[in-house]
């Protein structure tokens, strides 16, 4: 292969003419070993510059080492070792109550949110209630969980991400027409969707599709959600009754806080 | 500390043991926090990149035994301090940061943290090997200093000279990298 080096400095630093740079991305282009090589010097000027950090290629995931790395990280004893050091951290920072844990549970997160909330949020009306237990981001992923991802469904999801509600709901739409087999989460999100966009009825309908689903013990919580937000008081007590009718159904400890603060 | 001693810390840690995490706390978390703190960070981000830190030791200790060279507590504090820039690279991206994340997605984010980390490793450690003539133009050359500058303050001749040591440098360290294994692990995929 000729040696491009100079070439190769000359397009990282930009300093070449722009026919100089056209013609050189299409040598790039029909050569894979000289686009690996400038790719490795792109890698050393990121990483040598030591300012930035050199994010990699999430097609690594794919090898040997990623994969036993990830499923230690999201192991058991992974989890355990977690709360050991957050246990210490605690230990030596024993009166700050609202500090963001990146890996403790979710039950653990809420479990301060909701002290903060109390704290906080005593003349609250229920609407704003809803905004401290929605917790958007802890719907679990459509995305990276099945192998082969659906478009239409990644797409809803980074819509949904991006909080253009409208658009995700659109796109929930033309996935459920177009699938025989709808990934039930994809309710929850519609339904939150629609929370987000205030058109109860539509929400509490896609939370109802839940029902004979794997996501059926989750139907409670978000229509409890649903009133809060709506600021039906009368209904959300009923819903929040019919969780804490039994310690195992879901969200019940957050269910009994916020029954409690609805009660004030 | 020795290294043998130093690896028994990481034996130590990997199971789990509180002394341990709690002696790492008092000795390196201060240096975390001030570092954090001075580079738009704020107590609890430090302790997010230190319990970020541990866990990535740990993941990378058990999945295949490696050993510290430096010092424990240094090289805690430099996996800190990647982790922390990875963290402000990110929020540069992303508008929004959430404080739970779900877990497959926090697991992937992890592991490409140990791979970053890694590569990040290999990278110092091919320079490392350079000659200290080399080592220090090319510190220059990738901190962007002009060569008419470098030709000052090292006492070279000219612009050239300095252009092409500084080429020579670079491919001799380019060579090395390429001719690791673990490089071209990662690069085959």
């Amino acid at each position: 292969m000729k040696d491009y080096s100079i070439e190769i400095d000359a397009y990282l630093n930009d300093t070449m003419s722009i026919s100089e740079k056209q013609k050189f991305e299409e040598i790039l282009l029909a050569n894979p070993e000289l686009l690996k090589e400038l790719k490795l010097q792109k890698e050393m000027l990121v990483v040598y510059e030591d300012i930035e950090w050199l994010e990699g290629d999430k097609d690594v995931l794919k090898t040997d080492e990623a994969k036993k790395l990830k499923s230690f990280f999201e192991s058991k004893e992974a989890a355990n070792l977690k709360s050991t050091i957050q246990e210490v951290i605690s230990e030596n920072t024993s009166k700050s109550i609202n500090k963001p844990f990146w890996f403790v549970g979710i039950a653990a997160s809420i479990a301060i949110l909701i002290t903060v909330s109390l704290f906080v949020f005593k003349e609250n009306s229920l609407n704003e209630l809803y905004t401290q237990y929605i917790h958007l981001n802890e719907i679990p992923s459509l995305v990276t969980r099945g192998k082969d991802s659906n478009k239409l469904l990644e797409n809803a999801q980074l819509l949904f991400e991006d909080q253009k509600y409208q658009k995700a709901v659109e796109t929930f739409i033309k996935y459920h027409r177009k699938e025989d087999s709808i990934e039930p989460l994809s309710y929850i999100y519609m339904g939150v969707a629609y929370l987000e966009l205030n058109e109860f009825d539509k929400a509490l309908k896609q939370f109802e599709e839940l029902s004979n689903t794997l996501q059926a013990k989750k139907i409670n919580w978000y229509k409890a959600m649903t009133f809060l937000k709506q600021n039906k008081k009368d209904e959300l007590i009923a819903v929040l009754q019919t969780i804490l009718s039994d310690t195992n159904n879901y969200k019940y400890k957050e269910a009994q806080v916020l029954m409690q603060q609805v009660n004030k | 500390m020795s290294i043998i001693k130093e690896n028994d810390r990481l034996q130590n840690l990997a199971e789990g043991n509180k002394e341990v995490v709690q002696e790492l706390y008092s000795e390196v978390f201060p240096k975390i926090t001030s570092h954090i703190k001075m580079n738009s960070g704020n107590q609890s981000d430090a302790e997010d990149i230190f319990q970020k830190a541990l866990l990535q030791l740990i993941a990378r200790y058990r999945v295949k035994a490696f050993v510290i060279e430096s010092s424990f507590d240094a090289y805690l504090f430099s996996v800190c301090r990647n982790l922390w820039r990875r963290e402000l690279n990110k929020r540069k991206r992303m508008v929004t940061n959430t404080s739970v994340v779900e877990l497959s997605r926090e697991a992937d984010d992890m592991t490409m943290a140990v791979l970053e980390q890694e590569k990040w490793e290999l990278f110092q450690e091919k320079l490392a090997q350079l000659s200290d003539n080399c080592k220090q133009l090319l510190k220059l050359f990738f901190e962007k200093v002009p060569y008419k500058d470098i030709v000052n303050k090292l006492g070279y001749n000219s612009d050239n000279v300095v252009r092409q040591r500084i080429f020579n440098c670079k491919s001799q360290l380019t060579k090395l990298i390429k001719n690791d294994s673990r490089y071209n692990q990662i690069k085959e995929l």
